[in-house]
């Protein structure tokens, strides 16, 4: 996956601003009003995002790759 | 009826005059500094906007007292929970909480749904063939908690008929001597740390095996960190739920209007319904309403201004849950219980940071059980009037003699 680009969507409406996805993986997400939101987008593949994804309480981030297919949660 | 200068602390007062003293709180002053018997001088939070943007703000912090400076509460704080996750800040309390959060996501606990429910059915059938009436607090309202975090944890069945003893001397304010506290500690220790011992050789599909894992993977973590967290998850993984369980049932019983609108279609009410109890559930039963200490305080670390208010640095700040949870711009027709209210961002279970880490296993549970009881027993009512515990921090209940 050497140049695959990845999407990181947060569902604002399920998030609860609990930041472990900026604590694990602050290059990529930001609390924004309370809620966390990606950095940018596209990003490269990160080991970080996928524990932000896991480890988010309310499972409110999804990763998909440039075909629009889930990444995570698989 | 009209509070000229509300004061804080006040009550116990009946639900309805509580409800106007906090009103007037709020409008009054975003918050208010009380002394407390415990820990000296701390800032309450009354309004909910004020509250989230205290607990969104990282310049709060918890490791004063992790250090030894006394938490200000209406009660001697458990020693035991200030070494916890609870009080860490980032980036150690990020370390502690990665090793666990993953069991209790959203997606991972509505895994554990189908197995909840065959729990709580199990608990009805054995309350049923023992007969009419009966005590819901040990034939359910705790098993069902205990059951589940026993299975997650991989706690046997034998090591479980402990946890409510352990627990209840872990989060005692008073009535215990300090030995007899440590007694129950230790004996907790003790059992949680063979218990790992053993599945670090035999590792199975549990959180105590993953937790021994989790210490052979990461040279910083010691074993006594990772029993201190498995003690948390023991301690924080049943009691607060039970205790839920148990007021939300008796709101209910005591509210024939809400009763019938989840009777009406249970599964679709009682996600809301649920919250509805994590927000009101004391209005709901009736009774005396306090305010006083509130959610675990948080020490500034600078100057810091919320809402118009100078907090200093190095002063004490918590969240009053109970009146930001019945914020009029927040909330429609606050003072009501009400099972269908669709926007509730009730901060019961804090917010941010340190947003209860077991909160979607709780809410699962809460529906599971609530839901399950009025299901199977339509005619179910209070007995007798129930008896709560006294002198451990979480509260809840003794007896809850019910009869269907």
């Amino acid at each position: 996956m050497g140049r695959a680009r990845w999407t990181i969507e947060v569902d604002r409406r399920r998030c609860i601003g609990n930041q472990m996805c900026v604590n694990v993986a602050g290059d990529h997400f930001v609390l924004d009003q309370g809620k966390s939101r990606p950095v940018a987008n596209p990003v490269a593949p990160s080991d970080d995002v996928l524990e932000a994804v896991e480890l988010c309480p309310h499972s409110a981030i999804t990763v998909r790759d440039e075909s629009g297919g889930l990444v995570e949660p698989s | 009826m009209t509070v000229a200068k509300p004061e804080y602390p006040f009550g116990p007062v009946p639900p309805a005059e509580a409800l106007e003293i906090m009103r007037a709180l709020r409008n009054d002053r975003p918050m208010t500094k009380v002394s407390f018997p415990f820990g000296g001088e701390c800032w309450l939070i009354h309004r909910h906007d004020a509250c989230r943007a205290m607990l969104e703000d990282r310049r709060f912090v918890r490791q004063p007292f992790t250090a030894g400076r006394p938490v200000p509460y209406d009660v001697e704080f458990p020693e035991f929970l200030t070494k916890t996750l609870q009080f860490m800040d980032p980036p150690d309390h990020t370390r502690f909480r990665r090793l666990v959060a993953k069991a209790f996501t959203m997606r991972r606990v509505e895994t554990l749904r189908g197995k909840t429910q065959a729990i709580a059915d199990e608990l009805i059938d054995a309350m049923v063939a023992a007969g009419s009436p009966g005590n819901l607090v040990d034939a359910y309202a705790l098993q069902l908690p205990i059951r589940v975090i026993g299975d997650m944890l991989g706690v046997p069945e034998e090591g479980r008929a402990n946890f409510v003893q352990w627990s209840h001397a872990l989060l005692a304010t008073s009535g215990m001597t300090p030995e007899e506290i440590g007694e129950s500690m230790t004996s907790l220790y003790v059992y949680l740390n063979g218990l790992m011992a053993d599945k670090r050789a035999d590792p199975q599909d549990d959180l105590l095996s993953a937790l021994a894992a989790a210490r052979d993977a990461d040279d910083r973590l010691t074993d006594a960190e990772i029993t201190e967290i498995a003690m948390l998850l023991v301690v924080g993984g049943f009691d607060n739920t039970a205790n839920f369980i148990e007021l939300g049932v008796l709101a209910l019983l005591s509210s024939p209007e809400q009763r019938a609108a989840l009777m009406a279609d249970i599964d679709g009410v009682i996600p809301t319904a649920v919250e509805e109890i994590l927000r009101h559930v004391r209005f709901a039963i009736g009774g005396g309403i306090s305010g006083s200490a509130g959610l675990v305080p948080f020490v500034a670390t600078e100057d810091v201004e919320i809402s118009g208010v100078l907090i200093r640095a190095g002063e004490a700040v918590a969240v009053d849950p109970t009146t930001a949870n019945h914020d009029d711009n927040v909330f429609a027709d606050a003072d009501v219980f009400d099972v269908t209210r669709s926007r509730n961002p009730h901060l019961t279970l804090s917010h941010g940071l340190h947003h209860c880490l077991g909160a979607p296993l709780a809410r699962m549970e809460l529906q599971v059980a609530i839901g399950t009881l009025f299901r199977r027993l339509p005619g179910l009512k209070l007995a007798s009037e129930p008896v709560y515990q006294q002198g451990v921090l979480t509260g809840g209940m003794i007896d809850l003699p019910v009869s269907w």
